[in-house]
């Protein structure tokens, strides 16, 4: 307790308040402008985190990304264009009960429900980390080898798109992740006679280019034009809410338990929370007809849910050091940088820290009422902003973000490589997220199967000796070769039914 | 820019030969284990051949009906091909001439014209081109320091910073 009470006193400093509420505007204009992801709005904020002590550091990527989510919801109701990918789900039904009107309720239940869902979210992880981390104190390298392991296949496999191109998405970033100095013997890897590369490529650099050069290469390419706002003037977005969120409590809970279920799985974001929550809050609604036309129950659900998800995801991250989706990701790469190294001994040696970060969270999503009525108020001015003047500016503040991470322009080279690659597999449909977590993991990866198979003298029956690993083990190596049983089991039912 | 899985499938397998390729490059294995800095980028060079192959086999399967390379809409619009050659040209061209040049004026040519571009609007692109770059020069270069290069504008560093 004294714990929380010494992070809380740490949270609280003037500055770090003001740059929790500096990125929290910003992680709203970002999420509201459609185009611009949350991922995109963290991937922006790191160079300057950069500069800062950890805790402000982290907490400016936690108040940042929870409201790029909240804020997605706004071009969603007014536009009908999701602002990040996780409002996607209830895009057209928020549209549909704008159009009708509704738009003032529809606001108003996202904020709320956002919030609720950030907190709820926020208690779990703060209470579900610790415990976590007690049992993770006891892994050895085995268990983590598995674990990682774990971590990527699922993120390949729950991608959207197709698996296999989520595979060969993720295999791509760990060989990227192989370039630099092999770090057992010290001898340079592919890094093609050039010293910048000894260091490996540089993890900002390669995320700025995925997650803000390929949009605005997009935005260059894209010709449709910007669709006129559904409601120009909005009202009291909290005249008679409470009624309609007391209506649909049942959908509103089980959003946020599924937010807060899917949240720590690996590979799942909030963007598959959302989607998970609105099929199952439609599934077990008491009149689908009236779901489906007019009801505002799918949007509470999953609107708490990609929120929740954001909060939950923090405990692979933390705890482990393994992220569930590309922002936890970035704030691994935050933690590294920054010489700590996430993992449950982080809540022996950084409590404050640990617990700086989660209430961050709290103090995140109670800010989002305020903050997120104001931007729902001002959503006119926003989405007014024209893209044609904001893209160019990005692209200034993405070169300087670049080059400040290492001082060296090579570092806006692999911006611009990284761009043209993110841009042409988000085309291909290969999906970009595993790439960063073989990007980010690929290291560790390796350095985890070599220490154990030095411990192991070579023998690799070594992984399956602790039963936690094995069991880990078996689980990771079943689900690489379910492919292989789904297909031999379809061809074999194929042969079955063929006529002879 | 949409390439058909017949044509992406080969050249994922491509990487993945030339990854399992150069892992035989790397020094052999240590303290007498059998495992090196080989190890990882030939188990990702076969994981990489296996999958590429696999595309290409989904990719001919489903050859009926779908283009070899697809550009997109935006290959027919001259202007929406000018939009891509001046983000790519912006950005190649800060890399360029920035150290020569000096941050100041290789990024307020590396952000105007795109803005150009964008809006065709020249007073305001001019705005907001300035009001950028003093912004990235208070802000990154005086308040964080961060080393942008000052190139040709070297003379006047004590004039143009408080520092």
């Amino acid at each position: 307790m004294e714990v929380i009470y010494d992070a809380f006193l740490a949270l609280i400093a003037p500055d770090v308040l003001l740059v929790v509420l500096l990125s929290a505007i910003f992680g709203l204009f970002v999420g509201a402008i459609p185009g611009l992801t949350a991922t995109m709005a963290v991937a922006l904020l790191v160079p300057v985190t950069f500069f800062m002590p950890p805790l402000p550091a982290i907490a400016a990527i936690v108040s940042a990304s929870a409201m790029a989510i909240f804020a997605g919801d706004i071009p969603s109701a007014l536009l009908r264009i999701p602002g990040t990918p996780s409002s996607a789900a209830y895009t057209d039904a928020a549209y549909r009960l704008t159009m009708r009107g509704h738009g003032e309720l529809v606001l108003g239940a996202c904020v709320v429900t956002s919030a609720v869902g950030g907190l709820v979210g926020a208690v779990f992880l703060m209470f579900f980390a610790p415990a976590v981390a007690r049992l993770a104190l006891n892994i050895s390298s085995y268990e983590y080898f598995w674990l990682v392991c774990l971590g990527l296949t699922s993120a390949a496999f729950i991608a959207p798109g197709s698996a296999l191109k989520g595979m060969i998405s993720l295999m791509l970033g760990l060989l990227i992740a192989m370039v630099g100095v092999f770090p057992v013997t010290g001898q340079p890897r592919f890094t093609f006679g050039s010293t910048a590369l000894y260091g490996g490529v540089g993890l900002v650099a390669a995320l700025i280019g995925m997650f803000a050069i390929s949009e605005i290469l997009r935005y260059a390419m894209s010709r449709d034009p910007m669709p006129t706002m559904a409601a120009k003037r909005i009202g009291n977005i909290f005249k008679g809410l409470m009624p309609e969120l007391w209506r649909y409590r049942r959908g509103f809970a089980q959003g946020i338990v599924v937010g807060t279920g899917t949240g720590p799985l690996p590979g799942a974001g909030a963007d598959i929370a959302a989607w998970i929550s609105y099929a199952l809050a439609r599934r077990f609604s008491i009149n689908r007809k009236e779901f489906d036309e007019s009801s505002l129950e799918g949007i509470i659900s999953a609107g708490a849910a990609n929120n929740a998800s954001v909060s939950a995801s923090y405990v692979p991250a933390t705890v482990l050091g393994i992220p569930g989706d590309s922002m936890t990701a970035i704030v691994i790469g935050v933690l590294f940088m920054k010489g700590l190294t996430p993992g449950p001994a982080i809540f022996e040696t950084q409590p404050t820290l640990i617990y700086g970060i989660f209430l961050s969270f709290i103090l995140a999503n109670i800010l989002m009422v305020p903050l997120g009525y104001a931007a729902i108020k001002g959503s006119r001015y926003i989405l007014d902003v024209p893209r044609s003047y904001l893209m160019p500016v990005i692209m200034m503040f993405c070169i300087v973000g670049a080059f400040a991470m290492d001082n060296t322009l090579t570092a806006v080279v692999t911006m611009l490589v990284f761009g043209v690659i993110g841009w042409f597999m988000e085309e291909n449909g290969f999906p970009i997220a595993p790439a960063l977590l073989g990007l980010v993991l690929g290291r560790m990866l390796e350095e985890t199967f070599l220490t154990s198979m030095i411990k192991a003298q070579g023998d690799f029956l070594q992984f399956f000796s602790r039963p936690f690993s094995a069991v880990l083990g078996v689980v990771t190596i079943l689900i690489w070769v379910s492919p292989l049983l789904l297909m031999a089991w379809r061809w074999q039912s194929r042969r079955r039914h063929a006529p002879a | 820019m949409k390439v058909s899985d017949v044509i992406l499938g080969p050249i994922v397998l491509a990487i993945g030969l030339m990854a399992l390729y150069a892992s035989t490059l790397q020094p052999k294995p240590f303290f007498g284990s059998a495992y090196g800095g080989g190890l990882f980028p030939s188990i990702i060079g076969i994981a990489l051949i296996c999958g590429g192959a696999l595309l290409t086999l989904s990719g001919w399967r489903e050859r009926a009906g779908a283009r070899l390379v697809d550009f997109g809409s935006w290959i027919s619009s001259p202007r929406h091909i000018a939009n891509v050659l001046v983000v790519l040209g912006a950005l190649l061209f800060y890399i360029l001439t920035s150290n020569g040049l000096g941050f100041i004026i290789s990024g307020f040519i590396t952000v105007l014209a795109p803005l150009l571009q964008f809006t065709r609007a020249p007073v305001a692109s001019l705005v907001v081109a300035v009001i950028t770059i003093v912004v990235v020069k208070i802000g990154f270069q005086d308040i964080l320091l961060v080393p942008l290069p000052w190139g040709l504008l070297e003379p006047y560093v004590g004039v143009l910073t408080w520092r």
